[in-house]
């Protein structure tokens, strides 16, 4: 089910209206209405592939609470592996097994071999990227005895599946959402006021920005042999608007939706278009990912301890496993590594925690270095994100190269469409202006009855009217 | 609680009247730009306006149809009354409801159904319900819910708003805008329903309307109403015959023309409906096509004379 479709628009006031209704005073029940939604949600898409979530829940439910009663050190990293294969095992088998056959294949060939391929017909189940993860870092943190673990199945289950993100995220943390399913949920107008206006601003974002940037970005991309290179230019802007919007909006709207049930959930994105470097451009960006990475993957592989070589070693497994988590393609790899070339100069000059603060600390808009700062990092990203839009490793090389050897201009301006770059000019306006706020519309909480009104639907009226016929899935589903 | 949700519902009651009135208002503008693009008024009028059982061929099919059929033409060649029943992006399924409500007016002895790739591999779209169906007198509320899915008539009927924001990517993104009124400045509604185009796309952007590779095959929908429409002819008497115009040679850059035709032909061979493709017998010279898919009037007087002369050829 769509975040954006017509079923959800009837799905969540159900749901709405039975949690705090019918089911107010019983956590419990409230949490069996949770996860039955959930898999309602989820079932919507594809039913078969519910298997693989409460496969998954089952493991690290029953792994959890043997860890805990386990003290002897062997067996528990034999509990721990289990968790670990039975969780990458099926991420893995669904989402690379064809690109590691293909893989090899193509690799042998080079030295004269030609085994014929053995691929399957794989579906990629919906989300498996993230709740793998979720449940994945469940299990880690208890192996790490920095979390205890649930006895109560049904809060375990529903908070691997809980809808709001199980399908794209953020990727939560057992210590942050586990307990919130614990412990008694109260409805707070204020709570749910923000929730709506989460909702509203991540539709815009989506709906509006990306939905409508995709389609130039679809046009370009397919066609970028003849444009002229402003034209690739715009291609790869609009396409960083594109994931942001989408991907960013998505997160919006499952912070929202939770906020609704009584729940909080980690900001995902921090306005990471406005870093002035490429370090705090990955503080703010996918935030939920980056921590997990460096959580479990970096810092126990020794982070930026050690020697200047196993510091870049550290980095680069980072940055390149976070890039093929993306998809199972090359692209997602050098993607992957180009983030981790461009962040390793400021690493190693230990300059990558230079800017911690916002741009523009208590002004309204930032001073020339800034803006340079800013531009360059948003230049180096978005000339990367070709490599993740790219079909392949060939198509982003041609078309990065096209960008340097097409004549300069466009014969006429068709992929600048005025209404849309006004539309998208008015976006990074309300960015920068709230950008220390959670959301556009929070800003205008306090502001006069008839203006907040007025503004949330003019918010509807902008989504109705510019939303493209076709819609768009989330970017982020096939991750 | 309460104060939450009697928020929610006024917003949503204010939000509804709101867009119910501002799309109202927007449609009936909209209304006035299609029609002085397509001229769907003046099409349905000028049919309600002919005596009872007076025409004796009608045209039916997408833009390629009413900018390219001309009922004067087949008229002297076949000596009939001929009237031009096509309109925009119209499918085989809306040209079965628009068949349908002809026939409680005229008698045709030959009904002319235009097939292009384009409409026959797609479902149907609000286009449909916007151009053809808006101005027939009966049938319309039925005709929509056949052939649009209860989706679709739903978020119409709800959001006058996002009737008035059909292609909105086009109208947002400023291409291949619809209604396109720089064509309207080239277009000029003749008569029998035919509206003749002149000079050429002055954007020149034929290439870029043409839609890339998408892998060919009938709509399932389409395939079910050209069983309807061939059924509805054998009952009522009439020859069904379908031809496809030619298109310009940069429209075939993507299209698998072969492939394409070659499925419509052997459908309509087992339907056994007469179908002849002037893309393989006449095709036309560049100078005659207004863009990649539409003929200019000099274009669409050769063709017509084309297609009425194998007509006659084959009566």
């Amino acid at each position: 089910m769509l975040f954006n479709s017509f079923e959800f628009a009837l799905f969540l006031p159900i749901v709405f209206f039975l949690y705090w209704f019918v089911l107010k005073n019983n956590t419990k029940n409230q949490n069996l209405l949770l996860l039955i939604s959930s898999y309602v949600f989820y079932g919507w898409w594809d039913w078969r592939f519910l298997s693989l979530i409460a496969f998954s829940s089952v493991v690290d439910y029953t792994v959890g609470l043997k860890l805990h009663k386990t003290p002897q050190k062997k067996k528990r990293k034999v509990l721990l592996l289990v968790s670990i294969i039975t969780n990458l095992g099926l991420l893995g088998f669904f989402k690379y097994y064809n690109f590691f056959v293909e893989s090899f294949v193509d690799g042998v060939s080079l030295f004269g071999f030609h085994p014929s391929p053995n691929t399957l017909n794989i579906i990629l189940p919906v989300g498996i990227s993230f709740y793998t993860f979720q449940t994945l870092s469940y299990t880690i943190d208890i192996y790490n005895r920095n979390l205890k673990p649930t006895k109560d199945a049904l809060s375990f289950f529903a908070f691997v599946s809980f809808f709001p993100q199980l399908v794209a995220g953020p990727i939560e943390r057992a210590s942050n959402l586990l307990p919130q399913f614990v412990k008694k949920r109260r409805f707070t107008y204020e709570h749910a006021a923000n929730g709506m206006r989460l909702i509203l601003w991540g539709l815009f974002k989506k709906m509006v920005i990306a939905d409508n940037a995709a389609i130039l970005v679809n046009e370009i991309f397919a066609d970028y042999e003849t444009q002229s290179t402003l034209v690739l230019f715009a291609g790869a802007f609009y396409f960083a608007l594109q994931i942001y919007g989408d991907f960013s909006g998505y997160s919006d709207i499952a912070r929202g939706t939770a906020k609704l049930f009584g729940f909080e959930l980690m900001i995902n994105f921090r306005v990471p278009y406005f870093s002035r470097d490429i370090a705090e451009f990955w503080r703010r960006w996918h935030i939920s990912l980056s921590t997990w990475f460096r959580d479990y993957l970096y810092i126990p592989l020794g982070g930026s301890r050690g020697t200047k070589w196993m510091v870049i070693r550290n980095t680069m497994i980072i940055f390149v496993v976070s890039g093929f988590w993306h998809g199972a393609n090359w692209t997602f790899i050098v993607w992957g590594a180009l983030n981790g070339l461009y962040f390793l100069p400021l690493l190693l000059t230990k300059r990558n925690r230079h800017n911690l603060d916002t741009v523009a600390q208590n002004r309204w808009l930032p001073n020339l270095k800034e803006i340079m700062q800013m531009s360059i990092t948003f230049f180096v990203t978005c000339l990367v994100w070709v490599f993740f839009r790219a079909e392949n490793i060939d198509h982003a090389i041609r078309y990065l190269g096209k960008m340097t050897t097409n004549q300069l201009m466009p014969d006429n301006f068709y992929f600048f469409p005025p209404s849309l770059i006004l539309l998208i000019g008015l976006f990074i306006l309300l960015e920068w202006f709230i950008f220390r706020h959670d959301n556009a519309l929070e800003r205008i909480k306090t502001a006069p009855i008839a203006i907040r009104h007025f503004a949330y639907i003019a918010f509807v009226l902008i989504i109705l009217f510019f939303t493209p016929s076709v819609a768009q899935d989330f970017i982020y589903f096939q991750f | 609680m309460n104060r939450f949700i009697q928020k929610v519902l006024y917003i949503s009651i204010i939000t509804l009247i709101t867009q119910f009135i501002v799309g109202n208002v927007l449609h009936e503008k909209r209304n006035k730009l299609v029609e002085e693009v397509y001229f769907p008024v003046k099409r349905w009028k000028e049919f309600y306006a002919h005596p009872k059982k007076s025409v004796g061929m009608i045209f039916l099919g997408s833009s390629h149809c009413y900018r390219s059929l001309v009922p004067s033409v087949f008229d002297s060649v076949l000596n009939v009354n001929s009237f031009n029943l096509g309109s925009s992006s119209q499918s085989i399924s809306t040209s079965y409801y628009v068949l349908r409500e002809a026939l409680k007016f005229q008698s045709p002895k030959t009904v002319v159904l235009e097939i292009f790739q384009g409409t026959i591999t797609n479902g149907n779209t609000y286009i449909d319900v916007m151009h053809n169906f808006s101005q027939m007198q009966s049938n319309v509320k039925y005709a929509m819910l056949q052939t649009v899915s209860l989706n679709e008539a739903l978020s119409l009927a709800a959001f006058p708003l996002k009737r008035v924001a059909i292609n909105k990517d086009q109208i947002l993104l400023n291409k291949k805008v619809l209604p396109d009124t720089t064509r309207a400045q080239y277009s000029i509604y003749y008569d029998k329903g035919y509206v003749a185009t002149f000079s050429k796309n002055i954007f020149q952007f034929a290439e870029q309307e043409i839609e890339p590779n998408a892998p060919f095959s009938i709509n399932d929908l389409q395939l079910e109403y050209l069983h309807k429409i061939n059924q509805l002819c054998l009952d009522n008497q009439i020859k069904l015959i379908a031809v496809t115009q030619p298109l310009h040679p940069a429209y075939w850059k993507n299209h698998p023309e072969k492939e394409i035709y070659d499925e419509i032909s052997n459908t309509l061979n087992e339907l056994s409906i007469p179908y002849y493709n002037l893309n393989h017998t006449h095709p036309l010279p560049a100078e005659f096509f207004y863009d990649a898919g539409h003929i200019l009037h000099q274009g669409a007087i050769l063709f017509s004379r084309d297609v009425a002369n194998l007509l006659e050829q084959n009566q």
